[in-house]
């Protein structure tokens, strides 16, 4: 379908900017936290210039860092070693509440970008979703499992936001007239050429979706390697 | 300078700034800070030129906001090394802090806050309807049940809080995210006083699930007006708890 190759590109070259910093991030968590016991979270500090290094002023990235494995660390039970870029586009450190008993507390060990790769192995793609953990901003994530002797002990992580996966992929979906859009798994649309379809919105009923899924290849749906992400055509799909 | 004319919108444009002084408002924002559980008893406040970077005001406002608070018995300070601000926030302190707040408002007020917290939930919800993956109705479900099962008080204040922020991320929309949250912040300390216990967990929990199945669904209107009334009935037993305060 015409302009499928074209937008296909862009979203790879997004993705693989990403998992470019999270392979880095992941390698040297697993480095780190390879060394001898007990593993604690000041160690974890070796992480950051990997990390910031990573956050470059006007960058497709906007955060980025190591998420411990809930219990995988001697003196906290949850930690993020985290870099977001300020308003200034400078890598600022994340704090978040870790007491489980405040009321700013969230457990991420459920939320997809970590529960995701801990319960497959595999790296994975989270989003578009409201990121109320770190920026609130609305976020795709990347994700990758770090596993030391086959002891899950964490995920490293890229946010990019969907603001700037947009821009990036506009001018592709532009340049067609064919009707596209960017999903997910689940069918929710990260991008697309239509005002009838938009980011957020899912692409049509589970059935449908999981019927496109199943065919990852057809003229009308070109997945993105071994991702969650792929460009359908609308015309595919019920109205 | 000529103003065009846009109905109320330009006069709220055009009020006057925040009458308070910025170490009332560095005191205000603190002080809900603590009502709300935000920041714990014995948290360690940060110091004071950090405060001031964070704030982007001077160390003077700050000292005179943390001298306010000290008064209040909000914080203690202690000198020397491992030295510093540390909050006290006991239940009575945070109990006390909410009845201050909400004998200040009148019940025209405790009625707008609900009418547009309604607002807001009943749009989360609605949009949570049409726009919920399987996963995210899984992940609402579970927050329900620990809404359900939540032994006390506080544990209830947490799950609830927890549960609606759940509701407007699944709307898709950091604006309507980030609405629920302020709300919550205004309206959510006061809200507690008159809920947790067992009477209104029960009618909260229905509430909940009633919303939970109409997002599973995928029924719009059912979903807001469940929201809708979750607020609505945590307005009315406000307004009635303020009422036999005041009697």
């Amino acid at each position: 379908m015409d302009g499928i190759v074209e937008v296909l590109a862009v979203l790879e070259a997004i993705t693989s900017s990403a998992f470019g910093l999270v392979s880095q991030i992941s390698e040297a968590a697993r480095s780190t936290l390879s060394r001898p016991l007990p593993r604690r979270s000041g160690e974890l500090t070796r992480l950051d210039p990997v990390i910031t290094a990573g956050l470059a002023p006007g960058g497709v990235v906007h955060g980025a860092g190591f998420v411990a494995g809930v219990g995988a660390l001697e003196d906290a039970r949850w930690w993020l070693e985290w870099f977001a870029r300020d308003a200034e586009d400078r890598p600022q450190r994340l704090v978040v509440q870790s007491d489980p008993q405040a009321v700013g507390f969230y457990d991420y060990e459920h939320l997809p970008w970590y529960a995701v790769p801990h319960r497959t192995g595999q790296r994975h793609v989270t989003g578009p979703y409201v990121d109320y953990l770190c920026t609130d901003d609305y976020t795709l994530t990347f994700t990758i499992p770090v596993v030391v002797d086959e002891v899950f002990l964490g995920v490293g992580g890229a946010d990019v936001k969907v603001a700037t996966a947009e821009q990036l992929l506009l001018p592709a979906l532009r340049s067609t007239s064919t009707p596209l859009a960017v999903i997910n798994e689940h069918g929710r649309i990260l991008s697309s050429n239509s005002g009838r379809r938009l980011s957020g919105d899912l692409v049509s009923g589970p059935a449908d979706v999981a019927a496109l899924w199943a065919d990852p290849d057809s003229s009308v749906f070109r997945r993105v390697a071994d991702l969650p992400l792929a460009v359908v055509a609308l015309e595919a799909l019920p109205a | 300078m000529s103003i065009p004319f846009y109905g109320h919108a330009t006069a709220a444009v055009f009020a006057p700034l925040e009458s308070m002084s910025r170490s009332d408002l560095v005191a205000r924002r603190l002080t809900d800070a603590i009502a709300l559980g935000l920041l714990p008893d014995g948290e360690q406040l940060p110091g004071e030129l950090d405060l001031a970077g964070l704030f982007r005001v001077s160390t003077v406002t700050i000292r005179e906001a943390l001298s306010s608070l000290r008064h209040q018995g909000l914080i203690v300070t202690r000198r020397g090394r491992g030295g510093g601000s540390f909050v006290r926030a006991t239940r009575d302190v945070a109990v006390g802090l909410a009845s201050e707040r909400l004998a200040s408002l009148s019940l025209v007020d405790v009625r707008d806050l609900g009418d547009v917290y309604a607002a807001v939930a009943g749009s989360c919800a609605a949009l949570a309807a049409r726009r919920s993956s399987p996963e995210d109705v899984d992940r609402l479900r579970r927050v329900a049940g620990q809404l359900a099962s939540a032994p006390d008080a506080g544990a209830r204040r947490r799950a609830d809080a927890h549960f609606s922020i759940e509701v407007a991320v699944a709307a898709q929309s950091p604006r309507l995210y980030r609405e629920e949250v302020d709300l919550q912040a205004e309206v959510g300390t006061l809200l507690w006083l008159a809920l947790g216990d067992d009477d209104s967990h029960a009618e909260v929990v229905t509430s909940s699930q009633a919303l939970v199945e109409a997002v599973a669904g995928r029924d719009a209107e059912a979903a807001r007006s469940a929201a809708e009334s979750r607020v609505a009935d945590a307005t009315v037993r406000l307004i009635d708890f303020k009422l036999n305060q005041e009697a």
